[in-house]
């Protein structure tokens, strides 16, 4: 056993983060921490590796009580993390970075041959690539995790914490990385992997560790256990324990036909024709970055289309202004909260009018009218059941579930016909996103065409009636419900073809 | 209970955006007591001084708010603008237009007068809305930064009213071999917007009030308002929303720009009766706006109060200087150490401003 935690609890504010989890590694294993956004599985690792204090509980390095103040004791005692945002120095070569504060030096200057040969060295004894001389400007973003996991390695780290490592990734990085994880363990290291993409789990873990709302729920060896156990453990139910009553598609209330945008050059979408029927939850499944933010954007209104049409309920509004395509009968759950869906600094009665702000009661001839809009907030936080103080109160001060649910409650009291919910769910708790599933099930019985677009497989597959997989900007598959498992889903994803893949 | 908590809350927000300011205004008095002291004379005398100078006597406080009319009009113009995300200091060059263009229309329009001062005004409204809302064209079309464009645009406005004052809309009776600028032909007496009653200010200074009333409006009861609002707080969103960018920029500048013009008309139908070269420039009436609208956090009631109170320190630092013999250079270390506290306030709100429109742009090019 290289380490051990015992009952190691952590709140923040009345949040538990941490509530009494215990866990272990032992040497050269594969080791995974599974769950979902907020589960608690980052705030273990930052403990681990000193970023932050336990309220209480112990943590064995090697059978000795250990107390880290900050994350150099926990390198002192052998315990290395490849954060999830890198850091690095830009105009610094590789080899700079990888011995960035355990500089070689002759007399008072930088060893520089020595420098290169020790980044080689190691490069060849875990046989992770990488040209030494290289600035990182210049790497792609595999190279520079490389950078990162060299850079512990370095420092003699024993445990090696992955912190969602392939969030940034393209597929054949991830593929890359995996195969560095495996070398690793194989080459003695002790590897914990936090990740809340099963199938990465699945391909290199021995070991899993699944935590729910703060809590270690169960402990699997991954030979005993499958994708969808671990789903249905992360999120603590069945996940077809929905109650989907079968579609009953009517007209088609959303479509684009042969969509295209090239932009800078590049060809973000190619020919995306899909449509959306009334009664119907579609999903876009497939790896961030392959097109769909772009595909939303071009048929909200956001982005000028290079070729192709959007039509909502029937009508062409290709190229039309956000205003008119959402006259149409369009609302739009974005993708990021802060940056496209509220503005943090307003109030959430500012926030919770957006779009309504030219409607009678809320202003009649561009005079506001205070009271109707006060109302109407009051409305929506109530419906919604979002915890908020007072209306006057600033969105930032809400927390991300709670301005999620104000996002959310806002554009589907819209009422439109077509709703369009891109990553409806990311990094709230349970509870919301039970929420917000049953209002975006109970908008389907009324009839409402919903495009779902979202990161998370599980989500897709739970709630879509029919699935499109995009990948590099193009549709390469369509399913109905229950006609295709994650597994060729995920294969797609990345680029994959049903009749040559396994 | 609701309501008091809201009472409450609406409070506490008003004493926070107070506080800093008042802070500020208060170092600097000190800062400036301390230069006085080294001089060698009573600050508190020479601040009683200052402060008879500007409000003590209906002439002195008069000449105060005659001195504010184009501060607060320049205040608006930065309050429009900013407070919708767009960091334009065009004001100077706005106002010196408009005051040229006033003092054009106001000389040689055959119109009977009031009609005269009304057309005057609309015309000092227009010329600086164009010019603003020129900026604007630059921005929207070329990306070029409010920042670079409203600056050089001033130095334009500047030179380009230097040129017409000292050559083809030169004065015909002025006295060649006098020492003094260059200025135009004096307008009629009916041409003018006179006092509101015998030893009080002009109407210009009633209209500037107005103008704040106008903008507070605008501001806190329009859904004009609360799209510039929106626009300001995060451009994102506010297209997310449906709310036309192109639209409102070009209402924001042209309203600004209107603000800026209209103060150069007040300053030469209240004031100086004629553009004098040099008039908008060399007294720094933009600038103060500018001080007085970041003073006030961009609150247009704030910056009615900021502009009386920079133009009181101006007023009455002279009287100081006259009566204590104390340089008004003191006046100019006070009003400088303001400005030094509020250009802090200013980069932030700049820095967030190019922040925020840099990844409203990411988004749409990404």
């Amino acid at each position: 056993m290289v380490f051990e935690m015992k009952h190691i609890t952590k709140t923040y504010d009345s949040v538990v983060a941490n509530d009494d989890v215990r866990l272990h590694l032992n040497r050269g294993e594969i080791l995974s921490i599974v769950g979902e956004n907020g589960a608690g599985k980052s705030t273990i690792m930052k403990i681990l590796y000193g970023l932050e204090r336990p309220d209480c509980g112990e943590i064995y390095v090697n059978g000795k009580l250990c107390r880290f103040h900050d994350p150099s004791d926990a390198m002192a005692a052998g315990i290395g993390m490849v954060q999830q945002h890198f850091m690095l120095f830009e105009q610094m070569t590789v080899a700079e970075n990888i011995l960035f504060k355990n500089e070689l030096k002759k007399g008072p200057f930088m060893d520089m041959n020595r420098t290169v040969d020790t980044v080689r060295q190691i490069s060849e004894r875990y046989e992770l690539k990488i040209d030494p001389l290289a600035r990182i400007a210049d790497c792609p973003v595999g190279l520079r995790q490389r950078v990162e996991i060299l850079k512990i390695l370095y420092q003699n780290a024993e445990i090696i914490i992955f912190d969602e490592p392939s969030a940034v990734l393209t597929p054949l990085e991830v593929d890359a990385l995996l195969e560095t994880i495996r070398g690793l363990a194989r080459a003695g290291k002790s590897i914990v992997l936090i990740t809340h993409k099963l199938q990465e789990v699945m391909a290199v873990s021995d070991r899993v560790y699944v935590m729910r709302q703060g809590r270690v729920v169960a402990e699997r060896m991954a030979g005993e256990t499958d994708i969808a156990e671990l789903a249905m453990l992360m999120v603590g139910h069945p996940l077809a324990s929905y109650e989907i009553e079968p579609p009953k598609p009517g007209a088609t209330l959303l479509e684009t036909k042969d969509l295209r945008l090239v932009e800078n050059g590049r060809e973000m979408l190619s020919d995306v024709s899909l449509h959306v029927n009334a009664g119907e939850i579609v999903g876009i499944a497939g790896v961030s970055g392959n097109g769909q933010s772009e595909l939303i954007r071009c048929i909200t209104g956001l982005e000028k289309v290079t070729g192709g049409q959007v039509l909502v309920g029937g009508r062409d509004m290709t190229n039309r202004s956000v205003r008119e395509i959402r006259d149409a009968g369009l609302a739009h759950i974005s993708e990021d909260r802060y940056v496209w869906g509220s503005a943090p600094e307003g109030t959430l009665e500012e926030n919770a009018l957006m779009a309504r702000q030219d409607e009678m009661p809320y202003s009649r001839r561009g005079i506001m009218r205070p009271k109707a809009i006060r109302e109407y907030a009051a409305r929506l936080i109530g419906d919604f059941n979002v915890k908020a103080s007072s209306p006057a109160q600033k969105m930032r001060e809400l927390s991300g579930g709670n301005a999620q649910k104000l996002i959310v409650a806002r554009e589907m009291s819209l009422d439109t016909p077509v709703l369009i919910c891109c990553e409806p769910t990311r990094g709230i708790d349970i509870g919301a996103m039970e929420a917000i599933h049953s209002r975006m099930l109970q908008r389907r019985q009324d009839g409402a065409a919903i495009l779902l677009v979202s990161s998370e497989l599980t989500e897709i597959m739970s709630l879509s009636d029919r699935i499109y997989v995009l990948f590099e900007g193009r549709i390469v598959g369509e399913f109905k419900r229950g006609s295709m498992d994650d597994k060729h889903l995920g294969l797609l994803m990345v680029g994959g073809s049903i009749e040559h893949g396994q | 209970m609701d309501n008091e908590r809201n009472w409450k809350r609406a409070l506490l927000g008003v004493v926070d955006t107070v506080t800093q300011p008042l802070i500020a205004v208060l170092i600097s008095f000190l800062l400036g007591a301390v230069v006085i002291l080294v001089i060698g004379k009573n600050p508190l005398l020479a601040y009683g001084e200052m402060i008879r100078g500007a409000f003590g006597k209906q002439v002195y406080l008069m000449n105060t708010l005659k001195r504010a009319t184009p501060i607060i009009m320049g205040g608006l113009a930065v309050c429009i603008a900013w407070r919708s995300g767009y960091e334009a200091m065009g004001g100077e060059g706005q106002m010196i237009l408009g005051a040229v263009a006033a003092a054009l229309v106001g000389y040689y329009l055959p119109l009977p007068g009031w009609l005269r001062v009304l057309a005057a005004m609309l015309a000092a409204a227009a010329a600086g809305a164009i010019y603003s809302m020129f900026s604007g064209w630059l921005f929207e079309r070329f990306d070029v930064t409010f920042i670079i464009s409203t600056l050089m645009l001033n130095y334009i406005a500047n030179y380009f009213a230097a040129y017409l004052c000292n050559y083809p809309l030169r004065d015909p009776e002025a006295n060649v071999y006098q020492m003094q600028n260059a200025q135009t032909g004096k307008l009629p007496e009916s041409v003018a917007l006179p006092p509101v009653m015998k030893g009080w200010v002009h109407w210009g200074f009633v209209l500037a009030v107005l103008a704040v009333i106008i903008t507070w409006f605008l501001f806190r009861k329009t859904s004009f308002g609360y799209k510039s609002r929106m626009g300001g707080l995060n451009p994102r969103f506010a297209l997310y929303g449906g709310v036309n960018a192109r639209r409102m920029l070009y209402l924001v500048m042209l309203l600004s720009g209107v603000m800026a013009g209209l103060g150069g008309s007040f300053e030469v139908l209240g004031s100086k009766s004629r553009y004098v070269d040099q008039m908008i420039f060399s007294t720094g009436y933009a600038w103060t706006g500018m001080v007085a609208a970041l003073l006030a956090n961009m609150n247009p009631i704030g910056t009615l109060l900021a502009s009386i109170l920079l133009a009181g320190l101006a007023v009455g630092g002279s009287t100081m200087m006259l009566n204590m013999d104390i340089p008004l250079e003191v006046c100019n270390i006070i009003e400088g150490i303001i400005t030094l506290f509020m250009s802090a306030r200013m980069i932030r709100i700049v820095a967030g401003n190019l922040r925020r429109r840099k990844r409203a742009k990411g988004g749409e090019a990404a």
